[in-house]
């Protein structure tokens, strides 16, 4: 009766991250076993008749390898608990290191148990015993199925003994044995795999060498090191990449995932913009590794510009953010991406209704990885072969077109000597090419059309971290060309603009009380814009009712820099239980010949009332510097204009109800100011001329709320969250009429979303939403009003916003399907948008007398299949 | 400034989306059609304000016509007033101290005519302080955010009424002071004439029409009666602008393919003017009529009348 054994895998970090000079802690050597102990097969199940039994245990490993305690998460009942426990709990390991310092750790272990019949007794030899022929050698690397991802910690024997020999593999997956020649009956057994046999035969003194494909228990989601961050902001949404591939609805793009969060209202249409807690989309920065990235959407709204595949994880911030963040009034989205794989050369294929994409991640040599990533759209290819054919001579040309790109390398120290002490380097090039193009020529059209639009972006960075002991500093330069380009007709844009960045963050720990972080973010622009239009009415001149004449063009040059600087300091002061950060931001702004300064002091409180509850509350102030554009002479820029601002309040609590479930509930309270306003004033001088502003800072907004977030995070077969937002948002002008409800504001948003796993490589997703209908201004028609110069009617509206369109519900549905192959997986998905075919209005359109109002309803069903490869 | 040129992509990609909408080429109730001075604009010679020659230039009587159609009226009266006031958003003259009634009457479907010396009115509800009533243009010019650069424009608004059917109608009179040399006042544009399916199409003509359709409609060739002209911009410099004339199209059966042809996109795309007209399925045999208004985008504005006998 022997017992037999499933060594624990642990949980590998996946990553580092300095974060806001907030360092998180890092797995650098995870514990060996050196001492095991076999349990004794418990009396009532021999007696029983079982044979086989698994006991799952959460082991707390002390920083000197003993194990300080153990707790079962599955029982096996009929004795097979309490005996594990007992022998557990006298293993001994080596200590697990974390940032180089032994440190406790907390794993999951598996110990099996298997009834065997005792060996066939062999014949004694009569006479003399022969020398004993010379060991085999065998050797190989354990390699999951499908990803190809080398195995650290499997458990390898030759044979069902309780003596047969045994070796663990390492970090590479590879592992070793001396044994003795003859059949080999192989056993692999490493946790979430299922357990590998194979039957080999050894010759005396030779080496074999094999690769043991070993089959996960489940495909699809990885589990991550819940590190247990400094939470210093109010509100910080991460995203990990299963969450960010896998939320039905979203077309697996990672910046619509954060649509399903607290606090981010619901755009029309499934568009990608985020309009956080009454705020613009232009108001919500977005950072790709520190970097801003100028354009989120492909042509205007379509997938984002980011690769799922290359991300890591998605920080969101709805509000509250950090000083170390700026030039932004409404939130922060910063994505990070992943350094490519160290083991072995990896990559994603992926095709859908929309494009193709590729992923590829290799190691170079030890320490040295690179990742790569491309996408392409293909409707530009196939479009042609659909298009209907002119006979009359006529043209009709339809090119829309997008692509982007992702590459990293990486240098680092090698694994097996990493340490918190050293320094990292990564490159980074990222960018981005939308084109559209429709040009249709035909007699029997009322006009020709032609549109021409280009836009595109280029970022190179580089992130150089260096830690010394408890100073940690990670300096980022980039560089970078964004070109804007469009021609309608006899119009035309065209925009080149060429700017570079250097952002340094420092972090200090002076003690187990304060940690100190400062920094730079500087960012300059030089643009070059020309433009050829005709004169514009009510922006140049006196426009009459109904005129479209052929007016004279006109060429324009614009050339200007933009140079914004920004330092910043912070503090985490740990207090017991509670933990301040006063900070402070601090800009000056150089916006064509403007100068411009704020001081923006932020603050924030946690107190950790008991484990695993916390209280935090925010304060501080926000800017946002105005576009260099914008600031141009009238009639085409206010060269007055200043920074937007905004203040931001919070307050919430969390509470972790397990290590996978938590909940987040959190009030805020904004005030924006200085807001964009467009037209801006018109003032008539004293000689007669007008001064038309286009825009001017006389907006104000208004959003408080409260939203809730029930989350639980991504385990092996399911994660899922609830977030219920109840808000309102405002907005008014100076000098104009009182607030009124803002043209995005939704009183409540539900959401409710899950993934879960099923067996035979089945994955399903839902995600169903319940959002208040937009604010409308209602019609009235107590008669006709007519423009006979126009040759238009006007309607009579009610009070600005004083009504709603109906309440939107819908339910999207992803349907997965995996198959492991040896070398590679294939998933195929099917996305379904909208799966009753809810008829959800997004707009009312009059009638050309303004009458009547009719719906203009969104999408309706929209299934969506797309293949993915991995290996 | 890009919305009408993707209003049409717009309009196209949201009817997919939204109900069958009421179609303004068809004509069944109460509607004003068109509205136009004569002269469209008066222009003073010069721009001085104290020039007594200016003073006489606004005081000339001036045409209002007004074009009214209600075929399912079938002919009953229509009540009618022509209003005038001070601001120009005020689409229903609304403000009691601010205006004027110049004229009422009731009137059958058709033409309204109406000389008066527009330029001439004053507010009876806000007298002066000799207690005379104010004039009425220079209150135009105060209620106007551009304090009267581009020109005075008078907002005169035609109120009419038949059954449960109201409307009101506005037509801005224009009048302006030469401030470039070579301004000029403006005319009523005139269309030199109408083909139907290529064959000239003249007012007494009355020419069969038979079978599915659609049948063509177009101008004739009137590019070179579009005036060049110039207007003053926000920094007192002309600029030079050129007439690019809109036609309007309304049919008593049936529906026209386009509601507006003709003009310029902001691209300066030239819009062919060309129609064509679409017979109802179940089109009975019998006259048809069609109404084209044409407008240059200043004011001026006129209108014509075809018939033509349809079969199916």
């Amino acid at each position: 009766m022997l017992p037999s054994l499933a060594l624990a895998q642990l949980e590998g970090a996946r990553r580092e991250e300095v974060d806001a000079g907030v360092h998180v802690p890092v797995l650098t050597r995870a514990p060996e076993m050196v001492q095991f102990v076999e349990a004794a097969w418990p009396p009532g199940a021999e007696a029983a008749g079982i044979t086989g039994a698994q006991v799952k245990l959460r082991v707390t490993l002390a920083a000197d390898g003993s194990v300080a305690e153990a707790v079962v998460t599955a029982t096996a009942g009929n004795g097979f608990d309490e005996a594990a426990l007992e022998a557990v709990r006298q293993f001994k390991f080596t200590p697990a290191e974390v940032d180089g310092v032994p440190a406790a750790i907390s794993l999951e272990y598996v110990y099996r148990f298997e009834l065997k019949p005792p060996p066939a007794q062999e014949p004694v030899a009569d006479g003399g015993t022969p020398p004993p022929p010379p060991n085999a050698k065998l050797t190989g690397e354990v390699i999951a199925r499908g990803s190809r991802s080398r195995v650290p910690g499997a458990l390898v024997r030759c044979g069902e003994e309780a003596e047969a020999p045994e070796a663990v593999s390492g970090e590479d997956g590879r592992f070793l044995l001396e044994v003795p020649p003859g059949p080999c009956a192989l056993r692999v057994v490493a946790q979430n795999f299922q357990p590998y046999q194979q039957e080999e035969t050894l010759a005396p003194g030779e080496t074999t060498e094999v690769k043991l494909y070993l089959v996960p228990r489940s495909i699809g989601f990885e589990t991550t090191v819940r590190g247990k961050r400094d939470k210093k902001e109010v509100v910080r949404r991460t995203v990990e990449r299963q969450e960010l591939q896998k939320v039905p609805g979203t077309f697996g793009d990672p910046i619509r995932v954060l649509q399903n969060f607290p606090g981010v209202a619901r755009t029309p249409f499934g568009l990608g913009q985020l309009l956080v807690r009454g705020a613009n989309p232009n108001q919500t920065g977005t950072y790709l590794d520190g970097v801003e990235v100028p354009i989120l959407f492909h042509l205007g709204g379509g997938p984002s510009v980011v690769n799922s595949e290359f991300l890591d994880r998605i920080d969101f911030f709805p509000g509250g953010f950090g000083a170390r963040y700026g030039r932004a009034i409404g939130g922060i989205v910063d994505v990070a991406t992943r350094k490519g794989a160290s083991d072995t050369f990896h990559g994603v294929a992926k095709v859908d209704l929309l494009d193709a994409s590729a992923f590829v991640e290799a190691p170079i040599r030890e320490g040295v990885s690179v990742a790569a990533s491309a996408r392409r759209s293909y409707v530009d290819l196939i479009l042609p072969a659909f298009l209907p054919k002119s006979e009359d001579g006529s043209a009709l040309v339809v090119l829309p077109r997008y692509w982007d790109y992702q590459v990293r390398m990486d240098w680092g120290r090698p694994r097996k000597e990493a340490s918190r002490n050293g320094s990292t380097f990564y490159v980074m090039a990222f960018g981005s090419d939308d084109q559209l193009t429709l040009v249709s020529s035909s007699p029997a059209q009322p006009r020709d059309v032609s549109i021409d639009t280009r836009t595109l972006f280029h970022r190179l960075k580089g992130d150089w971290t260096w830690r010394s002991g408890r100073f940690t500093s990670v300096m980022t330069p980039y560089v970078g060309y964004d070109l804007a380009k469009s021609g309608f007709g006899s119009i035309s844009f065209d925009a080149d603009r060429y700017n570079a960045g250097l952002r340094e963050d420092l972090a200090y720990e002076l003690n187990d009380v304060v940690t100190a972080r400062a920094g730079l973010d500087l960012a300059y622009e030089h643009t070059e814009g020309k433009a050829k239009l005709p004169f514009i009415p009510a922006a140049q001149y006196v426009g009459f009712p109904g005129a479209e004449p052929k007016a004279q063009f006109q060429e324009l040059v614009q050339v200007f820099n933009v140079f914004d600087a920004a330092a910043y300091v912070e503090a985490d002061l740990k207090l017991g239980p509670v933990t301040l950060t006063p900070g402070l931001r601090a800009t000056q702004a150089h916006v064509r010949r403007k100068d411009m300064q704020s001081l923006d002091p932020r603050l924030w409180a946690r107190w950790q009332v008991r484990d695993g509850t916390a209280v935090k509350g925010s304060t501080g102030l926000y800017a946002q510097t105005p576009d260099g554009g914008q600031l141009a002479k009238p009639p085409f820029g206010n060269p007055a204009l200043t920074f937007e601002r905004a203040w931001q309040s919070a307050l919430g609590v969390e509470h972790r109800f397990s290590d996978v479930v938590n909940v987040d509930v959190t009030g805020f309270y904004n005030r924006r100011f200085d807001l964009l306003s467009f037209p801006g004033t018109r003032t008539v001088n004293a000689d007669g001329s007008v001064t038309q502003l286009p825009a001017g800072n006389l907006g104000m907004g208004r959003a408080y709320g409260v939203e809730v977030l029930l989350r639980h995070e991504v385990t092996r077969n399911f994660f899922g969250w609830l977030a219920y937002t109840w808000s309102r948002s405002e907005t008014r002008r100076q000098g104009g009429p009182d607030y009124a409800l803002s043209t995005f504001d939704q009183t409540h948003i539900l959401t409710a979303v899950g993934s879960y796993r099923l067996p035979y490589g089945f994955e399903v997703g839902a995600r169903f939403r319940y959002v208040t209908g937009n604010p409308r201004t209602p019609l009235e028609h107590p008669f006709d009003k007519y423009s006979a110069d126009g040759n238009r009617f006007y309607g009579t509206n009610g009070p600005t916003n004083s009504a709603r369109l109906p309440d939107f519900n819908q339910l999207d549905i992803r349907l997965d399907r995996n198959w492991l192959f040896e070398n590679w997986t294939l998933d195929t998905y099917l996305d379904v948008q909208n799966v009753y075919n809810a008829a959800n209005t997004e707009f009312l359109t009059p009638d050309y007398r303004y009458r009547t109002q009719a719906p203009i309803t969104g999408i309706p069903i929209l299934p969506v299949l797309g293949v993915k490869g991995s290996f | 400034m890009r919305a009408r040129l993707l209003a049409p992509l717009l309009a196209a990609a949201l009817c997919a989306c939204g109900p069958m909408q009421d179609n303004p080429t068809q004509l069944k109730d109460l509607r004003v059609l068109a509205m136009s001075f004569e002269a469209p604009e008066l222009m003073a010679p010069t721009c001085d304000t104290q020039d007594p020659k200016n003073l006489f230039s606004f005081a000339q009587p001036l045409r209002l016509r007004a074009f009214v159609v209600d075929p399912e009226g079938e002919g009953r009266d229509i009540a009618w007033e022509v209003l005038a006031c001070a601001a120009v958003g005020d689409r229903t003259c609304s403000d009691p101290e601010r205006r004027v009634v110049v004229a009422t009457g009731t009137m059958k479907a058709g033409e309204l005519e109406l000389v008066h010396p527009f330029g001439t009115l004053t507010m009876p509800g806000l007298p002066g302080p000799d207690g005379k009533p104010l004039p009425l243009l220079p209150e135009v010019v105060q209620k106007d955010t551009y304090k009267g650069l581009g020109g005075i424009r008078l907002p005169v608004v035609l109120h009419v009424k038949a059954g449960g059917e109201e409307i009101y109608a506005q037509k801005l009179m224009v009048f302006s002071c030469k401030a470039f040399p070579d301004q000029a006042q403006n005319i009523t544009p005139e269309l030199p004439g109408l083909l139907l399916e290529g064959t000239p199409w003249g007012e007494s003509d009355v020419p069969p029409l038979s079978g599915p359709g659609p049948f063509a409609l177009e101008p004739e060739e009137f590019s070179g009666s579009e005036e060049p002209y110039v207007v003053s911009s926000f920094e007192l410099k002309p600029v030079q602008l050129q007439e690019s004339w809109t036609l309007a199209w309304y049919v008593t059966a049936g529906r026209m393919d386009r509601e507006q042809t003709g003009g310029t996109d902001p691209d300066g795309t030239s819009v062919r003017p060309g129609n064509s007209w679409i017979p109802a399925r179940d089109q009975p045999a019998g006259e048809v009529t069609f109404y084209v208004v044409v407008r240059d985008g200043r004011g001026g504005t006129s209108w014509y009348t075809r018939r033509a006998l349809y079969t199916p």
